[in-house]
């Protein structure tokens, strides 16, 4: 029930409401003229508090209209807003990938020289350098691993 | 009272109710920084040769180098992320 109101009162222009209390201000002030037409004759001394309540609800309503109006328009700049957000995220998103990519291409690609320069070295290495176990043990340890 | 009477200060009432939807999704982090960083590489036990030894400490300098990227792209990540959040109004 709540929600067939409230989609009524939404789907009206927020003309509507302002033209409906110019009506209600329009019956009110003019009460005496308009209880004189044949039809309202029977109904004069109710006319003028008609015309009040729709004057009084007229300008509330159109109040109410013009908030929600008011609220709409902020809520579809934010939605586009969000919307721009968004996107914006993506685009960093898929600049910090690239990013990383290139980056993490240009390590693998020097430790492949590296390697290869270790490898053309190591007989150079070899040749001068005994390791002691000891040595290992304490790299392996700095290193994370568990001393033996 | 009657139900008829109720509704049009129930109608005046309900114009006051203003419901605002707008959901911001958090931003996706890009699966490349969601991977957990390598342990460093062991030297196996009874090495006696030195280029045996620089090898993979060679290879150890290359998982810190890929993981000290990694920390910073986070940080570039969280950087960028929140400027464009802020600059929601």
């Amino acid at each position: 029930m709540t929600w067939i109101i409230e989609h009524t009162l939404l789907l009206l222009p927020t003309g509507f409401w302002f033209a409906f209390a110019v009506i209600g201000a329009t019956i009110y002030f003019f009460s005496d003229f308009v209880s004189a037409i044949p039809p309202f004759v029977p109904y004069a001394k109710f006319v003028k508090a008609g015309g009040g309540i729709m004057l009084l609800a007229g300008v509330y309503l159109s109040g109410g209209a013009g908030i929600t109006a008011e609220w709409q328009r902020q809520v579809t700049e934010m939605q586009q807003q969000v919307a721009i957000a968004e996107k914006s995220s993506k685009d960093a998103n898929e600049l910090i990938r690239t990013m990383l990519q290139e980056k993490t291409k240009v390590i693998y690609e020097r430790q492949i020289i590296v390697q290869e320069k270790i490898a053309k070295d190591s007989e150079k290495m070899d040749a001068v350098c005994q390791i002691d176990p000891v040595a290992i043990e304490d790299l392996n340890l700095a290193a994370g691993g568990k001393k033996k | 009272m009657k139900l008829s009477t109720l509704i049009l200060p129930f109608v005046l009432v309900a114009t006051g109710c203003t419901t605002v939807a707008v959901k911001i999704n958090f931003p996706q982090v890009p699966a490349e920084l969601t991977t957990p960083c390598q342990d460093l590489q062991l030297i196996e036990s009874g090495t006696k040769k030195l280029s045996q030894v620089v090898a993979v400490v060679a290879k150890n300098y290359e998982q810190y180098q890929e993981c000290q990227v990694k920390v910073n792209a986070w940080a570039h990540w969280y950087d960028t992320q929140k400027k464009i959040f802020d600059g929601i109004k």
